[in-house]
């Protein structure tokens, strides 16, 4: 009896490599059906590029601008007068020496503040943490990657999106911003005695953090060094909530596949030490600012 | 006759097989047409949601191809003033602005400390590293006591300057230096609050009783261990204090 079921399975095996092979055979020589499985394959995913990736990025806006400043622009653009090409370099110039005063500027109004900030520079991969107009630490950037939409942005909408400091609106962390330790007063000298008095051993913890900013910028920090085994976790946690936070449905992606306030990230890897100064040295959301020197010298 | 039936049985034979195997095939190919159509399906499926999956990184090379970034807004708008005038005018607001940047910096020599890594860095008046090494800052403790009173002791952030410098600083203990050791809190000026050699040879006052000082505890530099106070080791802090003068800038970070 066992031995039928094995020889009936055996069959079937059989069988089904048989028609593999004769499928094979039948579709290769057939250049219809082909032609089909092609158009029936990728109209679909065609058309969704089409629709949620091709047409909405011909329409948009990359920096997220006001109103009042798209309208600004399109009557500038209306206005435009053809520029001779020998006076091209002196208005590159003056556009370059605008760039400059507006970040002069920026960093003049925060060294004016008490508050710790930080100035980005994209163009030298530095993250500067500074007070009173000081680099105090100078952390070096050992990857950026930087949204696209930096770079194809028009130069007016770019200039008014880096015209002033970025405000912090909300952050989370694989660390705690302040590792704060609570302890009750002793009643007597006897308590006190037994209170530990070894100190607290340098923190080791991976450092990942999320800075979300007003106008849509969020940087996102992580340490260089590689993740210990034991605190995979950990970043895996992290990671869920930044995905959880920026997450879009598959429906919203259809219906509004690139919505206005679509963020603009900046990744940044670095050391984790300058990782853990930083995020400690930053004021809470709402006070703390970031500066973002311009991205490029206009060529 | 015979040789008629025998022909005729002869070729009925092939032709029923021939119509089994007709039907046989003709259920494959039906078969083969639905795995074909089944199949692109689910292709076109998956590939449509790997695409919607990673609809932003698509948008960002589509942003790259489709958009470039023109500066015809900002020669308009620069050609519809002055520019030359506009040049000179930027020139002379970028060398003000720069100037007023520049009077922010420290103007002597300076200290910078890092509350995080707990390390210090000294420099002179042209922001040339002097000496670098170890401190102590604050716990990050919270100190409840028992009629609600609290204290944190945290090292204050951003530029403090120097206000005062002493040799063999006696250290006058505040209240929460008694309820921290389970000690009852003595009157305002009662001797035990008096301490000497406890901040080292020498301290540097940043205001609000925060100081840069001394310690017994040197095993414990490089750690966040203390009330608030700075501290560091003899040798460090012989060469900050001999270096930084009255209003020198002191950042902590």
């Amino acid at each position: 009896m066992s031995q039928s079921v094995s020889n009936n399975t055996g069959s079937s095996e059989e069988k089904k490599q048989n028609f593999i092979v004769w499928f094979l055979l039948w579709f290769i020589r057939r250049p219809g059906m082909q032609f089909l499985f092609l158009l029936t394959a990728i109209l679909l995913p065609a058309v969704a590029l089409v629709f949620t990736v091709i047409l909405p990025a011909i329409t948009f806006e990359p920096i997220p601008v006001n109103e009042q400043r798209i309208h600004a622009s399109d009557t500038l653009k209306t206005k435009t007068a053809e520029i001779p090409r020998e006076q091209v370099p002196f208005y590159i110039d003056l556009l370059n020496k605008e760039q400059k005063l507006s970040f002069l500027q920026n960093r003049l109004e925060l060294a004016r503040q008490d508050s710790i900030y930080l100035v980005l520079n994209l163009q030298d991969s530095l993250l500067d943490i500074e007070i009173k107009g000081l680099p105090v630490q100078r952390c070096k950037l050992l990857s950026v990657d930087a949204s696209n939409r930096l770079k194809v942005a028009p130069h007016e909408d770019i200039q008014a999106w880096l015209g002033k400091p970025f405000t912090l609106k909300k952050e989370f962390a694989t660390i705690p911003k302040v590792p704060m330790l609570i302890v009750d007063a002793p009643k007597d000298t006897n308590e006190a005695a037994k209170l530990p008095k070894k100190p607290m051993e340098p923190e080791k913890t991976a450092v990942f953090f999320t800075l979300m900013f007003d106008r849509n910028l969020v940087l996102l920090v992580e340490q260089a060094e590689a993740v210990v085994p034991e605190e995979e976790m950990l970043v895996a946690g992290y990671r869920q909530v930044n995905d959880s936070l920026f997450k879009r449905s598959f429906l919203e992606k259809v219906i509004q596949p690139m919505p206005s306030d679509l963020p603009v990230f900046i990744k940044v890897k670095m050391n984790e030490g300058d990782a853990r100064s930083i995020y400690r040295s930053i004021p809470h959301a709402g006070v703390a600012k970031l500066l973002i020197n311009p991205l490029n010298e206009i060529k | 006759m015979n040789q008629y039936r025998n022909t005729q049985i002869q070729d009925t034979t092939p032709v029923s097989s021939q119509r089994k195997q007709s039907s046989n095939s003709g259920g494959r190919i039906r078969k083969a047409r639905y795995f074909v159509l089944i199949s692109a399906l689910l292709l076109s499926f998956f590939l449509t949601f790997k695409l919607l999956q990673n609809q932003l990184y698509f948008q960002e090379i589509a942003l790259t191809y489709l958009k470039s970034n023109n500066h015809e807004a900002s020669f308009a708008r620069l050609a519809s003033s002055n520019p030359k005038k506009y040049q000179k005018e930027l020139k002379a607001e970028v060398d003000n602005t720069d100037k007023a940047l520049k009077a922010f910096l420290p103007k002597q020599s300076y200290i910078v400390i890092n509350t995080t890594t707990n390390h210090f860095k000294l420099y002179d008046a042209d922001s040339k590293l002097l000496r670098d090494g170890l401190v102590s800052t604050g716990s990050f403790t919270v100190l409840k006591a028992s009629d609600n009173k609290q204290w944190m002791f945290k090292t204050p952030r951003g530029q403090l300057k120097v206000l005062k410098k002493t040799k063999d600083p006696v250290w006058k203990r505040p209240d929460w230096a008694f309820i921290e050791e389970g000690q009852k809190v003595p009157s305002a000026n009662h001797p035990s609050r008096f301490e000497y050699g406890t901040l080292g040879d020498y301290s540097l006052s940043l205001g609000y009783g925060y100081m840069i000082h001394g310690t017994l505890y040197k095993r414990f530099l490089g750690l966040p261990v203390t009330h608030g106070c700075i501290r560091m080791g003899d040798e460090d802090l012989e060469d900050v204090f001999n270096t930084l003068k009255m209003g020198s800038k002191v950042y902590i970070y």
